[in-house]
């Protein structure tokens, strides 16, 4: 029954990712590239105290200090990926 | 069966949601619906016969996660918000947008996916014979090794690149930080209940960098979309191996296992990059869940859940 159920939503899945992402086009070619970057910005940095509270945006402000390392030296962004390993290293 | 595809369809309506809500992460559903299960029992006690709860709810779960793991990659692309599972596939999917083909990102990624979920769903089972307890013994020993190994690939394409230093730096800054957001008893209470710390710390690593970077006072460039395939079925299978392994061991996820892959068999596009990325992600849920239903054990808050779900019944 899992692997109906991983069949349909599979197939829904496709279809859904393609009509999204055409519905997003559309919209995004309306848009002011830097209001929409802003309008994000805001959206998440707002989202981060609604859903996890104070702490929450502790761990954003040095997660962005940490995220810049690669931008400004041309290190690969995948190095951030430690983020996931080495808790699970520690484990 | 039609129990299943019904129950399907609605699940599918809710990975819509949580896949295109930044944020919102499909295992918060599942722990909802568990926790909801006797408000669930009893309103579906009308509709379908009690036995038939638990499949609902697995089948609900199982395509809400299939879906989720489809769509996320289009807020991805279009805005930059990260998931755990594909945050390294916005850079690619951004370049894209910017360059009118944000539409080719997005059918890489559904191709890739809809590659790894049908093999997947065909591997399924007979992989579960493979996994015998001896193997998954050894699996869980070599786990360490894995991960070292991993690490060393990543910090092996910083020094090819002249930023060992830097790289090591920033793999190491960035693993603090994961181990204080998921192994410190840190508070993140929200105004609606308990969050995930994960939310923040991937957004400001991976997405509000690359946000904030961006060329602004421009209109997005008009999106074409030829309808065609940009990528075949290599990237798909290349995930599909890739999610095979990566989906046995914790902390390597779908973007690791592509730039592992994309060091041994190099990706030469973003679209390609992104469909392996799209493909390892999908065939990790399915084969988790399905693990999961069969072991009873693991790693995913939407495979607990469904797991709960069964052992009710």
């Amino acid at each position: 029954m899992m692997l109906v159920a991983a069949a349909v939503g599979s197939l829904l899945g496709y279809h859904l990712t393609i009509l999204s992402g055409r519905y997003a086009s559309k919209l995004i070619a309306r848009v002011d590239q830097a209001l929409m970057n802003r309008a994000v910005i805001v959206f998440l940095v707002v989202m981060v105290p609604v859903s996890t509270g104070l702490w929450g945006i502790v761990i954003l402000i040095l997660a962005l200090i940490i995220g810049y390392i690669p931008l400004n030296n041309g290190t690969g962004k995948t190095v951030l990926c430690g983020c996931l390993i080495i808790p699970s290293l520690l484990m | 069966m039609l129990t299943a595809s019904m129950s399907s369809l609605l699940g599918g309506m809710f990975g819509l949601f949580t896949g295109l809500v930044p944020g919102i992460h499909v295992n918060t559903l599942a722990s909802l619906m568990l926790l909801s299960y006797p408000a669930l029992e009893a309103a579906l006690s009308g509709i379908v016969p009690a036995e038939h709860v638990p499949i609902v709810i697995c089948s609900i779960i199982m395509s809400a996660s299939v879906v989720h793991s489809y769509v996320d990659f289009v807020p991805s692309v279009f805005i930059g918000a990260p998931d755990a599972e594909d945050a390294m596939s916005i850079l690619p999917g951004h370049r894209l947008l910017l360059s009118g083909k944000g539409m080719r990102a997005v059918r890489a990624a559904a191709i890739g996916s809809l590659i790894g979920c049908s093999v997947a769903i065909a591997i399924a089972v007979p992989l579960q014979f493979l996994m015998t307890d001896d193997v998954t013994h050894y699996l869980d020993r070599i786990t360490k090794i894995v991960l070292v190994a991993v690490s060393g690939i990543l910090l092996l394409n910083e020094y090819n690149r002249g930023n060992l230093f830097l790289g090591t730096i920033a793999f190491v800054l960035s693993g603090i930080l994961g181990y204080a957001v998921m192994r410190l008893p840190i508070p993140c209470e929200g105004l609606f209940g308990e969050g995930t710390l994960l939310m923040p710390m991937l957004t400001g690593l991976f997405g509000l960098p690359v946000m904030l970077e961006s060329d602004s006072g421009h209109p997005f460039p008009k999106q074409k979309d030829d309808g065609k395939d940009p990528v075949g079925f290599i990237p798909g299978l290349k995930g599909v191996v890739m999610g095979t392994v990566a989906g046995w061991f914790p902390g390597i996820t779908s973007t690791v296992g592509a730039t592992v892959s994309s060091t041994i068999m190099p990706d030469n596009t973003p679209e390609r990059f992104i469909a392996t990325v799209a493909s390892i992600g999908s065939v990790t849920t399915i084969l988790s869940l399905v693990t999961l239903s069969i072991s009873g054990g693991g790693r995913s808050g939407r495979s607990s859940s469904s797991v709960q779900s069964s052992a009710i019944l």
